[in-house]
């Protein structure tokens, strides 16, 4: 019993439950809160992460305890859901990226002014959910926190958002929403295909995991287990914002406050990716090797689609979306493969893009605090007044587009080095969109922070130290990422191994 | 009949029904009580508080029985687990409606004594509904629930409840007509009105006298689903629960429904259960169609009590789903997880009910109105209401951290435990449906400001002591829902 990463879930909801019982409107105490409870658990991931013993693998920090029974599940045997956390390869680096991003954010809120102690409230829940997602080893505790994120995302659109913050945020619950049917069906259906074979009903991922691989034959010749397959992929891609079902990302992203902007394209998305991995290559290996190609082409599209599109987008904070899905395009093309260097990248992916989005929308959100809108047509030439904020967009932009020296490279290196051994002619169309990815981005700095600089802009403010530290602290972590490669690596490389196999997380 | 109500001894019918006698005494008192006190005295609440302590000593009696069986007559009226639950359910949500209703009398034109002692008769009704195995006495059950309800709707002296007390009495009527008219049929097949003994008729009477038998069972069905507002049988829950006082909506929608499921389970066991296979999917087909139904047409309404009838109309949907699966199922569906599955929601229904419509007693009476724009920007206002009737909403949606997402979990399990997938699928699409417009109350609560100055709205005491007890209630079954979980499937349930 290790209670460590109880607390890294249990921490930021006590911070946001101090926040909402501030009094309305105060300002220090619920920022206080937040910072302290978001920066305590983001340590206490940091040491995880280092004390994870990497030659014993398998989960590790474990709590477990049976949370309730349903007495007769599966005919006569019963189902103990159990109140689960646990660390392994999978979940470290994302639990570090939901650390960095939620830290970040919670320090870039400084521009929040009214409702402060609610907002702080809603953010530290949001922050608990995301560590719940990625630190739960049972589908049942999994699913929980992946609902419980639509209600604090809900009201921080809803509230703190743009002229269209109401629609957007109805937008978003209704997405996720439908993405959650897609989820509890196919988890359900899982752990009934998994007991019928197994003898054994559980929601545990490590035991499910064993169970549909000990009855590998039977679970993956099922034929329900490829309507359940589906029906996840469907999910994952609503989750992720994928074409033909994103158009929810570009909307809520234009609408929700920069903070939030971080964490929603920083790490909501990637709950998606997690999925992914941990799920459907984990449990199903078999269906993601029969659905490869249908996997592979919905990747190769999403990067062109979204390449294509972000052409045409004068709105950042669009045109990040539309970053964000191609990413995750590449994500999906990658694990697809289910090479080792394939899934290898794809979480480098998940984990860069992750940082980088956020580093983007801190920058973008400064620049519209500042210039009033974050608009191509309104901006130019804002290297001049703002040099540091511009900057860092610039390095941001760059790492984004693959940028040797930061994360985002190794992870398109790997990703397209597992791919084209499985998939040469898509990757080749894959290849083609990060091209696009490059000169859109290239284009839109060069709108932004080049040229002759308006009248009106000549006198902005540069960000301030404390501003910008957000936007510094996660280049740090992309370019950490990039030159010391291993730091993920490692960590996961003996659990993407095994996904690769074929054997389960 | 009266030979074997003759030989019933005092001693027998107290262990049997103990509560139900205590609360029938209870009204009696009250309508003396009602008649002699002078009018001042009545508002004081001496009548509630006579109520109150019935229910508490009828409730301590049920829950001293316990894992006992025993039975009145040739097993007509039974004491089994299954009946106990049953009973101390509509007790805990009269209990809630009495002390909600204290406010209520305030203002009320009028005397109000026999508000609280019809309400007692009829929580007596639904416990002989959940008592009974016998068609005779389910139905007396049925008719004091119906009319004590149909005079409760009207209680409110405005042309609302005058139209919504008669549409429920004329349909309630036709309902308890063709309840009765049913069993006339599966009497005059199987020569009994004891629910088991028609059960064991009925195995072999089924091949020879099937047109007879189907038409009985379709015209209990049908009346069965009026009494539950199961679509296309819902017509008239909409109307009576907006001309009703707001508690005895709550009561309706929660306690009339919870007595309805209550009846129809032990009547669709007791006698049809050897051909469920042959028409069960027929509860399927309701349940599917009572879900999408309630919470597409809960979209569009304006007035919060109607909103919450049609909510309550798509909640019936979700309850059938256990019953229904059951019946459905050729195979594999377990009875006693199934009925604990069903209890589960119930209950959890039952408090978020009764938390929402105590918000919606408060907020209306501030705002004078009924309407969605009463809620607009409600967190200025109270905090406490809004965040509660978030809570309760929330819930009622099924999302984490509440009772209602622990309830469609189990629920969802029985389904997929019989195959039925494509129901456990539809169950958690229609949620999402619904959350257009619990969220759409959500929203007016927290992201509109309210119109006009934003004076702080004071919750009574009574009141918010319900909206307590239910909050603590959604939220505790919620994240603890092992509390009751655990035990429900090893009662007695049905006394063998």
């Amino acid at each position: 019993m290790h209670v460590a990463t109880l607390w890294v879930v249990l921490i930021p909801f006590a911070a946001g439950l101090i926040s909402w019982l501030a009094p309305r409107d105060s300002r220090s105490l619920p920022r206080a809160a937040a910072l302290l409870g978001s920066l305590v658990s983001a340590v206490l991931v940091g040491a995880m992460y280092l004390g994870y013993d990497r030659a014993a693998g398998g989960s590790q920090f474990a709590f477990s305890r049976p949370w309730f029974t349903v007495g007769d599940a599966l005919a006569d045997m019963p189902l103990t859901v159990t109140f689960g956390f646990g660390v392994d390869g999978l979940s470290l680096p994302l639990l570090a990226l939901t650390a960095v991003v939620g830290f970040t954010a919670v320090w870039a809120s400084k521009g929040i002014r009214n409702r402060t102690n609610e907002y702080y409230g809603w953010l530290m829940i949001l922050l608990a959910g995301l560590y719940g997602v990625f630190a739960s080893t049972d589908l049942f505790l999994l699913f929980f926190f992946l609902e419980l994120i639509l209600i604090p995302m809900y009201f921080l659109i809803g509230i703190w958002g743009g002229a269209e913050r109401t629609k957007a945020a109805a937008k978003f619950l209704i997405y996720r929403g439908l993405s959650s049917i897609g989820i509890v069906v196919a988890f359900f259906g899982l752990a009934y295909l998994a007991g019928k074979i197994g003898g054994d009903m559980t929601l545990d991922v490590a035991a499910l995991t064993r169970q549909l691989h000990g009855g590998a034959a039977a679970a993956q010749s099922a034929p329900v287990a490829g309507a359940l397959f589906l029906l996840l992929l469907a999910a994952i891609l609503v989750e992720e914002a994928l074409v033909p079902f994103h158009t929810w990302l570009p909307f809520a992203h234009a609408q929700a406050p920069a903070p939030v902007n971080m964490i929603l394209g920083g790490v909501v998305v990637k709950t998606g990716a997690y999925l992914f991995l941990r799920v459907a290559a984990g449990m199903m290996p078999a269906m993601v090797g029969r659905y490869a190609v249908l996997v592979a082409v919905i990747g190769v599209l999403n990067i062109l689609w979204a390449g294509l599109i972000a052409f045409v987008q004068s709105d950042w904070r669009r045109l990040l979306a539309y970053t964000t899905i191609s990413h995750m395009g590449i994500f999906l093309l990658a694990a697809a493969s289910m090479t080792p260097a394939g899934l290898q990248g794809a979480l480098f992916v998940a984990v860069s893009s992750g940082l980088l989005t956020a580093l983007l929308f801190a920058g973008v959100g400064l620049i519209g605090e500042r210039a009033g809108t974050v608009d191509m047509a309104g901006l130019g030439g804002l290297s001049k007044p703002m040099p540091y904020v511009s900057g860092l967009l610039l390095a941001g932009a760059l790492g984004s587009l693959g940028l040797p020296g930061m994360g985002q490279f190794v992870g398109e290196v790997l990703s397209f080095s597992g791919s084209f051994s499985v998939f040469p002619r898509l990757s080749a169309f894959g290849i083609a969109g990060i091209l696009l990815a490059a000169v859109y981005l290239l284009r839109a700095m060069q709108r932004t922070t080049f040229g002759p600089t308006p009248a009106t802009k000549e006198h902005l403010r540069d960000g301030t130290v404390g501003e910008v530290l957000p936007m510094v602290l996660l280049l740090i972590a992309v370019i950490g990422v990039g030159v010391f490669p291993a730091v993920i690596g490692h960590t996961a490389g003996a659990a993407l191994a095994a996904l690769a196999a074929g054997i389960g997380g | 009949m009266t030979t074997v109500l003759q030989g019933i001894a005092f001693a027998d019918a107290w262990r049997v029904m103990a509560p139900e006698m205590v609360l029938t005494a209870a009204g009696f008192l009250l309508m003396l009580i009602d008649a002699a006190l002078p009018p001042a005295a009545k508002r004081a609440g001496v009548s509630t508080g006579v109520a109150l302590i019935a229910l508490l000593v009828a409730g301590v009696l049920a829950l001293r029985r316990f894992g006992q069986t025993a039975a009145l007559g040739p097993g007509s009226y039974l004491l089994d687990d299954y009946a106990l639950v049953f009973k101390l359910l509509f007790m805990g949500i009269t209990l809630l409606i009495l002390l909600l209703s204290l406010d209520d009398h305030g203002r009320a034109e009028g005397a109000r004594g026999e508000y609280t002692y019809l309400l007692l008769f009829a929580t007596v009704g639904a416990m002989v509904m959940a008592s009974s195995a016998d068609l005779v006495t389910l139905f007396v059950g049925l008719e004091i629930l119906s009319v004590s309800s149909y005079v409760l709707v009207g209680l409110r002296r405005s042309s609302k409840s005058a139209e919504g007390a008669m549409k429920y009495l004329v349909i309630g009527a036709i309902a308890s007509a063709c309840v009765l008219f049913g069993m006339s049929y599966i009497y005059g097949v199987t020569g009994t009105t004891h629910l088991a003994e028609a059960g064991y008729t009925l195995f072999q009477a089924w091949d020879s006298y099937r047109g007879i038998v189907v038409l009985g069972l379709l015209l209990m069905l049908a009346g069965f689903s009026v009494k539950i507002s199961v679509v296309p049988f819902h017509m008239w829950a909409p109307d009576a629960y907006e001309g009703a006082p707001t508690p005895i909506t709550a009561f309706l929608a929660a306690a009339s429904k919870a007595a309805g499921f209550a009846m129809l389970v032990r009547v669709f066991l007791y006698a049809f259960a050897s051909h469920f296979p042959e028409w069960g999917g027929l509860w399927v087909g309701l349940a599917a169609v009572t879900m999408v139904a309630g919470n597409l047409l809960a979209i569009v309404q304006r007035n919060v009590k109607r909103m919450l009838a049609y909510s309550s109309i798509g909640q019936a949907g979700y309850l059938l789903v256990p019953f229904a699966v059951l019946t459905g199922a050729y195979h594999g569906g377990n009875l006693y997880q199934d009925m604990s599955a069903l209890y589960f929601y119930l209950a959890a229904y039952a408090l978020m009910t009764a938390g929402a419509f105590a918000v919606l007693t408060v907020v209306a009476k501030h705002a004078r109105s009924e309407d969605v724009d009463a809620f607009t920007g409600l967190f200025r206002r109270s905090p406490l209401l809004a965040g509660a009737m978030a809570v309760f909403l929330v819930a009622m949606a099924g999302m984490p951290l509440t009772s209602g997402f622990a309830g469609k979990f189990f629920i969802a399990l029985g389904a997929i435990n019989t195959g039925y997938y494509w129901l456990a699928g539809l169950m958690f699409l229609t949620s999402v449906m619904a959350f257009a417009y619990y969220f759409g109350l959500v929203r007016r609560m927290y992201l509109q400001e309210p119109y006009g100055p934003a004076e702080s709205w004071r919750t009574p005491a009574a009141a918010a002591l319900v909206v307590v007890v239910a909050l603590v209630g959604t939220i505790g079954l919620g994240v603890a829902p092992g509390v009751m979980m655990h035990s429900l499937p090893g009662l007695n349930w049905f006394g063998q």
